[in-house]
């Protein structure tokens, strides 16, 4: 139960030092010049730190830029995977490739928040738009492999009109 | 990019597509909900009525080679044999005897006795050859036990019990003598007569026993020019033959005398009309006795007299002369029952009497006049059959079968009740159109508020409010109806469908059949019941004319009528004339056709209109000018406008020329070119263009790799079939022509070697199928043609005959079919969207529903990837025959002639007519019904289920309510 207690009061006040028990306690005022533990009293040096922050930082700007371009292997592999028939799981596929960097893109004043703080902006969001313009365009072309672009004469020979008629003739054998 | 392992869907894709349409055929509970057939026997020849009183049927043999039986309740057809259509199944003679009746059929080939109850063929024996005279029964005094045949040269008898030949005899001195007149009553011989004209009658009497001849004289009769009609035995065998030029009678017992005696008529003060045959009719109650003494001389058309002979007296009964005025001709009956003879037809503006005379006084009988009216249409009563009976109290009674020159057969009751009627001229049905029904006052009132544009906003609203008013008000009273009728048992309800109440249902699945007989009798059948809703007969149009029918303006444009067009032309004369009129009530129109002076040859049905919508009918004549009917001076600019750009095209079978001409302004033509074919090599036999109503909504096929191939869609493309006239197996052919109707040019011929007609040939969109028989393989076989331009359309907005640069490619496959057919036609839907079946009639009566894709010239024979793709099925020569394809089911169609197919409101359905000797109405739905819901579909679960689901989701959304509320709560 003891321990218990103890135990109870050791979460409760957790960097709580019990200096009472020491002889010769310090009056009050004394303490705040000591500082807590692990106080410096030297300021930190700046440059060690915020330079491999930043590094960092530009690190995951071009893990963002580069996402979809690491996309487009495993695309590519799906792609082969999954065939030019028309079933319902290589069109969900396609459909996700094509979704995707179309999401990207309409998203992209987020991303390029995002890659705000990176130095090499414009080359990242360069970066970033051929990725997802190029699993766009592998998208499409699975979508053109599979037939689903209108792209042949004979996707419009529904709306391809019957000529008009310049002559019109009659008759048969004589009655 | 490598494709991916392919799953075995696309290989099943054509498979299935094949199976699809085999489940084409009818459920149980279909059948006759969509189709029904009318059965009829044609034009009477022979026909025999029942003596007594109870009888309930007439057995009849026609002039279409049908032996049947009616029910005289009800005019049912109780049995009925059809023979060939051709002269062999003609039936030649019939003779009844009890329950039997004896048919000579086949020009005397073929001897057949019918059990009359129910129609099963005693026995038939084929007999000798030589051209049949007449045949009778011969009867001993006990007992009628055998059937006598007249040959040219030869006699025979026959059993009656089993058509067993007793003797055969042979007719002396009979290259010079025709034997014609067969006569027995009972007493052990039989007479036979036979005339040398202008010289002599031979008398031979047979012995019945054993064939001998007994007696031989010959009767000098040098003024005696035919026996038929102008002679005839009466009393005991004694011959009277007439002499109109002496005015005298001939007599002599066929017995004992060798001499003919002479008795003038001028005592009798009989007048002779002078351009007419006289004849002699004289009736043999019974075989097993004598004729009657009495008999009829007919001295004219409509002047009868009854005589009598008797103990070698020869007297004067009474005159039966039509009165003057009325123009139509007495009729003499015979009589079965023993003491009355009857008689007479009298006429007064189409309403005519029966009247019963005793034979042995000539006094009409009291209460015996049947009086009878036919309609408007003033046909003449032709053939008259009576039916004599004894009733209870002893008085007579009769009924009366009569025919009349449109073949309508009527069977009347005393005193003048109409039992039933036939109408048996749509046996011969040449000519069929369908044209829609008109709509009802509110539908019309909706479309014409379509038809207007300036009316102003306001205006078009509350035109729009009253027509909706208009419909709520027709919907509401619809609904009345059907509450009201819904109170009643079912058997009650009947909608009947008569003249007034025709109003086109909402797919436009119900329409009228405009019929043409080959009597000259016009018929409007509604479809969807075949209720002949009106007859109108055509008084001046001879046997064997020529018809065409066409429609020039249909019912889509109210408020003027719809109107048909009738062209007859008379095989001999050559003279034609138009006739005019209504589909829909058949009233002849009003506008008055222009008066043909000179034979018409062809027509020409434009789709230019007068102001009053009717299109424009041009009728060329043996001169090549053109008349143009409405002649309107609109019509007259517009033709004018547009002459340059109308062709046609003249067809002479006998000649073997082909013909093509153009209109110029003043409506002459100018010929412009002519294919000879020679006439020694082969003749035409026919002649197909594209139906004019037809659309084609695709206008190439997609190939395996996507590109399209373009169908050549020539709308002035004709396909001329001929056969050779060499008919031996090893050089008979027939050729194929496709010829452009606008310049003559020839697009692809070819002749199919040892191969014999008749051709049977379908031409539509961009193909045409034929039908042969291949006398090498002794088999039927069928070739498809078809016109593609390729991969690129040469000019894709407008076509013109003239600049056509590029000739076609022309695919072409055969087929073996397992049968001869004896019609075919393509289906026809409204917008050509639905694929094509190809209904094929087949001599069984059957009608079998195709698919075209079936008939494919580009079916491989290996199977590609692509033609997979393509949903080709792969080649396989023979066409099997399915009979769940045939859409008629048990209903076969008797000789059938022709099937008529016309599109319906529905792109799905299309309505189908097989006419022949019977008549068969059905729709048929080539790519299954894709735009309405099936009859079996579950309105009821369907329902419950979605009420059930509403249900459901207005329980759960409380449900769930209650629960985001308990939880806030916590």
């Amino acid at each position: 139960m003891a321990a218990a207690a103890a135990a109870l009061r050791g979460r409760r006040f957790k960097w709580s030092l019990d200096l009472g028990a020491a002889p010769g306690a310090r009056p009050r005022g004394a303490a705040e010049s000591r500082g807590p533990l692990g106080f410096a009293e030297r300021q930190l040096g700046e440059g060690g730190v915020h330079e491999s922050d930043k590094i960092l930082m530009e690190k995951r700007c071009w893990d963002v830029a580069l996402a979809p371009l690491k996309q487009i292997p495993m695309n590519l592999f799906i792609m082969y995977m999954a065939g030019n028939t028309i079933s319902i799981f290589p069109a969900m596929m396609v459909c996700m490739m094509g979704w995707r960097p179309l999401q990207a893109l309409m998203s992209l004043s987020a991303t390029l928040k995002a890659l705000e703080s990176s130095s090499r902006r414009a080359l990242q969001a360069l970066v970033f738009l051929v990725g997802n313009g190029l699993g766009l365009a592998l998208a499409l072309y699975k979508c053109q492999a599979m037939g689903l672009l209108p792209t042949r004469p004979s996707d419009w020979l529904a709306f391809v009109t019957p000529p008009q008629r310049m002559e019109f003739t009659g008759g048969g054998l004589i009655l | 990019m490598a494709a991916g392992p392919r799953t075995p869907l696309p290989l099943l894709g054509p498979l299935l597509l094949v199976l699809l349409p085999l489940a084409a055929a009818v459920y149980e509970d279909q059948v006759g909900k969509f189709d029904w057939r009318q059965q009829y026997v044609g034009k009477l020849k022979f026909a025999s009525l029942e003596a007594s009183q109870g009888s309930k049927k007439l057995v009849v043999a026609t002039e279409e080679n049908v032996v049947a039986a009616l029910n005289s309740r009800s005019g049912e057809i109780l049995w009925r044999h059809v023979d060939k259509g051709s002269p062999e199944g003609a039936v030649d003679a019939m003779l009844i005897h009890g329950q039997d009746a004896i048919t000579v059929s086949s020009a005397g080939r073929i001897l057949r006795s019918w059990e009359t109850n129910i129609g099963g063929l005693n026995w038939e024996t084929s007999l000798d050859t030589g051209s049949f005279q007449g045949a009778a029964l011969v009867g001993l005094p006990e007992a009628v036990k055998y059937v006598a045949v007249l040959k040219k040269a030869a006699l025979s008898l026959h059993y009656l019990s089993n058509g067993h030949q007793k003797w055969v005899e042979h007719l002396p001195e009979s290259e010079s003598t025709q034997y014609e007149l067969l006569y027995s009553r009972g007493t052990g011989v039989i007479h036979v007569v036979g005339i040398v004209p202008q010289s002599h009658l031979n008398v031979l009497t047979f012995n019945v026993e054993d064939g001998e001849i007994t007696r031989q004289v010959r009767v000098a009769a040098p003024w005696l020019g035919e026996l038929q009609g102008s002679c005839a035995v009466v009393g005991e065998a004694v011959l009277v033959c007439v002499d109109a030029a002496e005015r005298s009678l001939h007599l002599c017992a066929l017995d004992t005398e060798q001499d003919m005696r002479h008795i003038p008529l001028q005592s009798m003060e009989l007048e002779f009309a002078d351009d007419f045959q006289a004849r002699i009719l004289a009736t043999q109650p019974s075989v097993t006795s004598a004729s009657r003494t009495q008999f009829f001389l007919q001295l004219s058309p409509s002047h009868f007299s009854l005589l009598q002979y008797k103990q070698g007296l020869l007297s004067h009964l009474r005159d039966f002369q039509q009165k003057p005025g009325s123009s139509d001709g007495l009729h003499a009956g015979s009589t079965l029952e023993d003491a009355w003879r009857q008689d007479s037809l009298i006429c007064s503006n189409q309403t005519y009497n029966i009247n019963l005379y005793l034979v042995e006084t000539g006094q009409r009988l009291l209460d015996t006049t049947i009086t009878f009216s036919l309609e408007q249409g003033g046909a003449k009563p032709q053939q008259l059959y009576i039916q004599v009976f004894l009733k209870k109290d002893d008085s007579v009674g009769y009924r009366a079968l009569v025919q009349t020159e449109d073949h309508m057969l009527m069977f009347l009751q005393q005193p003048g009740k109409v039992v039933w009627s036939r109408e048996e001229s749509l046996a011969e049905v040449v000519s069929l159109e369908m044209v829609d029904l008109p709509l009802t006052g509110a539908q019309a009132e909706l479309e014409g508020e379509f038809g207007k544009k300036a009316d102003g906003l306001l205006g078009m609203f509350l035109k729009r409010l009253s027509s909706q008013l208009i419909l709520l008000q027709a919907w509401t009273a619809h609904l009345w109806k059907m509450f009201y009728d819904a109170r009643k048992p079912r058997s009650q309800i009947k909608n009947e469908i008569n003249i007034d109440n025709l109003a086109r249902d909402e797919f436009n699945l119900q329409k009228m059949m405009v019929m043409v007989t080959a009597s000259g009798k016009l018929f409007g059948i509604e479809s969807s019941s075949g209720t002949i809703l009106w007859k109108q007969y055509l008084r001046n149009v001879r046997p064997g004319s020529s018809f065409k029918l066409m429609v020039q303006r249909t019912t889509a444009h109210f408020p003027h009528p719809p109107q048909c067009t009738l062209l007859v032309k008379d095989k001999e004369t050559k003279m034609s004339f138009l006739y005019v009129f209504n589909p829909i009530f058949g009233k002849r129109s009003q506008v008055a056709p222009p008066v043909l002076k000179r034979p018409i040859l062809q027509t020409l049905l434009l789709p230019i209109m007068d102001q009053d919508y009717a299109k424009v009918l041009l009728l060329i004549d043996d001169e090549y000018k053109v008349t143009p009917f409405p002649a309107t001076k609109n019509v007259l600019r517009q033709l004018e406008e547009i002459a340059h750009s109308i062709y046609f095209y003249l067809v002479d079978a006998e000649q073997g020329k082909l013909s093509g001409f153009r209109l110029k302004k003043d409506l002459s033509t100018e010929e412009i070119w002519e294919v000879a074919i020679p006439t020694e090599v082969q003749r035409i036999v026919a002649v197909k263009g594209k139906r004019s109503n037809e659309h084609v909504h695709s206008q190439g096929r997609v190939m395996g790799d996507r590109s399209v191939l373009y169908k050549s869609l020539n709308p002035n493309l004709l396909a001329v079939v001929t056969e050779s006239t060499d008919t031996h197996h090893e050089r008979t052919f027939i050729g194929i022509y496709l010829m452009d109707g606008v310049t003559g040019r020839i697009i692809h011929s070819s002749v199919q070697k040892k191969a014999k007609g008749p051709v049977h040939m379908v031409h539509s969109e961009n193909w045409v199928v034929y039908q042969y028989w291949n006398t090498k393989a002794r088999r039927n076989e069928f070739t498809v043609l078809e016109l593609y331009e390729g991969t690129e359309q040469y000019n894709a907005t407008a076509f013109s005959s003239l600049d056509r640069p590029i000739l076609p490619q022309v695919l072409q496959q055969s087929y073996i079919f397992p049968s001869a057919i004896s019609a075919m036609e393509a289906t026809i839907t409204e917008r050509g969207i639905t694929s094509r079946h190809l209904l094929i009639g087949l001599p069984s009566g059957a009608i079998l529903s195709l698919p075209k894709a079936l008939l494919d010239p580009r079916r491989p024979e290996i199977p590609t990837e692509q033609s997979r793709e393509e949903n080709l099925i792969p080649y396989s020569p023979d066409v099997q025959i399915h009979a769940e394809r045939f859409i008629n089911y048990n209903q076969t169609i008797f000789r059938m002639r022709g099937i008529y197919t016309a599109p319906s409101g529905l792109e799905s359905t299309c309505l189908v007519v097989a006419y022949g000797l019977d008549i068969f109405q059905t729709r048929v739905c080539p790519s299954k019904q894709f735009d309405v819901l099936k009859d079996d579909y579950d309105y009821v679960l369907i329902s419950s289920v979605l009420f059930g689901l509403v249900f459901a989701t207005m329980i759960t959304k409380r449900l769930a309510q209650v629960k985001l509320l308990n939880r806030a709560w916590r």
